[in-house]
């Protein structure tokens, strides 16, 4: 199991490098797009559905796991104070259990939608083209789902420290 | 009655963020329940469908990741260090010169920077220990920096400024321009505040003997990197060259060529800045869509409308009912993190002030100015944490607290003021416009 603990935390690990790599596509894109329209008129009309529907999903779905997993998400600490380490550490295994299932119902409702679009086959209409988008509609339900589990994984990481340590989560 | 079920839907939501569920989930949980039981099963399994997609698949909200970039690299690479010491040469020769220098220090920071936590923690690293080494007494020291950070977000780029545009429906770039005035408001507030306290207790914060590690004229030189940066992004985005969501971009780009060319960046502090990037814009953009669906539910079940309306029926003043406002963000500010505490509570607030016809703009920079207090309040104060991390050996959390006390009479009167008179806010986007 412990395996398996090892390979989440890789994953996780690997999305959120994933979602590094798009902000610096990102980054090059949208330059490189201000560049060409001021210095040559040229306009790459298709730069702000790519940022939009690919880098920004990427961006914001795939590090998903990987936010669970070092503990990232913002919460409010009004109580932190008047728990013992023990209280706390059964509350966070609760918030995890339950980070899971608000994201198995995330998943749940995005499956179904990303299918939809893969099968009407969803596209933009540019100037001169169609711009295929429907691929884009995967990666909020692939984020969810991982998410899902990395909470799961999570809950069992703050029961078990080995587990934490496999997942990454006692990395600073 | 749907109101009802409106209500309900807020107080459920208090008790799971004060249960310790993050704040993204809280709402998505609550938004989903609530739908659900106002109009069906799925309704509310379509809004969970598609409130995620459609909220971050935006042209407008990329600025986010850029702007966050632009700023962690510039705090990884060392490059707003020389800020500090640039501001010495002009200032430390004025009462409390130290501190004053470092309140202009954090103003230039916040020009490549969208947030208030890296801008305490680059200048906290840096002041406080030469502060101490002046005679100043550590907790006005640490909180002199805990306060001045608080600027970061109120001078454009501003993170929290984009999130309100967008949740708002409001320009980005005049939000942004407004913030200008608010984030010179509060760093003279801040030095008139460290003028006081020299005047009446020379003993706290020493008139002179600050000279020791002044470099001399040279280091107004160490400023020119973050002035090149600031003269691209907003030269730019005024000039026309391109819009404030490709500033942001510019902005990233232009700061890594600056960092490689000075040989500042390395591979350890862009892995850094990217991952924080990242992590940072997934906590964000997830609560984004909470607060997302939470509208709609509000919307759903009429509270939005009944407030609005019970608002312009009760003949509220508009100066009762921004007492009203500023106290909620106030108390909120106290516990609450600042795009928690924004996202939850425009869905509720916005309706109210367009109806009664007051500039969202100007309620942008109210309200990340509000939020920014909230950052130096106890019992949650992110930026009083971090000061301690960074100078935990002068002070204490507690010790910090007490150092913040002088500068937040300051930003209540600076807040006073822009109630009072918003053109001040509102003088410059109509300049632009």
């Amino acid at each position: 199991m412990q395996g398996l603990a090892r390979l989440a935390g890789g994953v996780s690990r690997g999305l959120a490098y994933l979602g590094a790599f798009a902000v610096i596509a990102m980054m090059l894109h949208i330059c490189l797009d201000v560049l060409l329209r001021n210095l040559f008129n040229i306009a790459m009309n298709t730069t702000p559905e790519i940022v939009a529907r690919y880098y920004m999903t990427g961006i914001a779905f795939l590090p998903l796991s990987y936010l669970e997993f070092r503990r990232q998400m913002i919460s409010v600490e009004l109580l932190d104070f008047a728990l013992s380490d023990r209280m706390r550490r059964g509350s966070d295994v609760l918030v995890m259990l339950v980070a899971c299932g608000t994201y198995v119902l995330l998943a749940w409702a995005n499956w179904p939608k990303a299918l939809k679009e893969a099968q009407a086959g969803t596209f933009v209409e540019l100037v001169s083209l169609q711009f295929p988008v429907w691929h884009s509609y995967f990666v909020p339900a692939v984020g969810f789902t991982l998410a899902a589990v990395a909470s799961l994984f999570a809950a069992w990481g703050l029961i078990n420290p080995r587990v934490a340590t496999e997942l990454g989560m006692q990395e600073e | 009655m749907n109101v009802d079920i409106g209500l309900w839907g807020i107080g459920i939501l208090a008790l799971l963020l004060v249960l310790r569920l993050p704040v993204a989930l809280s709402l998505i949980l609550v938004s989903f329940g609530g739908i659900w039981s106002l109009i069906g099963l799925n309704p509310a399994i379509g809004i969970l469908a598609n409130t995620p997609y459609s909220f971050v698949a935006s042209w407008t909200m990329s600025a986010v990741p850029m702007f966050l970039l632009m700023g962690f690299v510039a705090f990884h690479t060392g490059m707003t260090g020389g800020l500090f010491e640039a501001a010495k040469v002009v200032l430390a020769r004025l009462p409390g010169g130290l501190a004053i220098s470092s309140i202009f220090a954090c103003s230039g920071f916040a020009a490549v920077s969208g947030s208030s936590l890296a801008c305490s923690a680059a200048m906290g690293r840096i002041a406080i220990p030469e502060m101490v080494k002046a005679g100043y007494r550590p907790s006005v020291a640490a909180g002199c920096i805990a306060a001045g950070g608080t600027i970061g977000a109120l001078i454009p780029p501003s993170i929290l400024m984009i999130i309100y545009g967008v949740i708002a429906e409001t320009s980005i770039t005049q939000v942004f321009v407004g913030g200008i005035s608010i984030g010179i408001l509060t760093a003279l507030g801040y030095c008139l505040v460290v003028l006081v306290i020299c005047w009446l207790r020379p003993d706290v914060i020493p008139s002179r003997a600050e000279m020791a590690d002044n470099q001399g004229y040279g280091a107004l030189a160490k400023v020119l990197p973050v002035l090149a940066l600031v003269l691209l992004v907003f030269g730019g985005l005024f000039s026309g060259l391109f819009t404030a969501t490709e500033a942001g971009a510019v902005g990233a780009l232009g700061t890594m060529l600056l960092a490689l060319a000075t040989r500042t960046l390395s591979w350890a502090a862009l892995r850094t800045s990217l991952i924080e990037t990242v992590t940072t814009t997934g906590s964000l953009l997830i609560i984004g869509i909470g607060a997302t669906m939470f509208t709609r539910f509000l919307g759903i079940s009429g509270l939005s409308n009944f407030i609005s309306q019970a608002v312009a029926g009760s003949d509220l003043s508009y100066f009762a009912l921004m007492l009203i406002i500023v106290a909620i963000y106030l108390a909120l500010g106290t516990f609450m993190e600042p795009f928690g505490a924004m996202l939850v509570t425009l869905p509720v607030f916005l309706p109210v002030l367009e109806a009664q016809q007051i500039s969202l703009v100007w309620f942008g920079v109210l309200v990340v100015k509000l939020l920014e207090i909230g950052m130096i309040t106890p019992p949650v104060g992110m930026n009083v944490f971090v000061i301690k991390n960074v100078a935990g050996k002068y002070v204490s959390v507690t010790q910090v607290f007490a150092g913040v006390l002088p500068f937040l009479l300051s930003d209540l009167f600076v807040v006073a003021i822009v109630v009072a008179a918003p053109s001040l806010v509102l003088f410059l986007p109509q300049l632009l416009q």
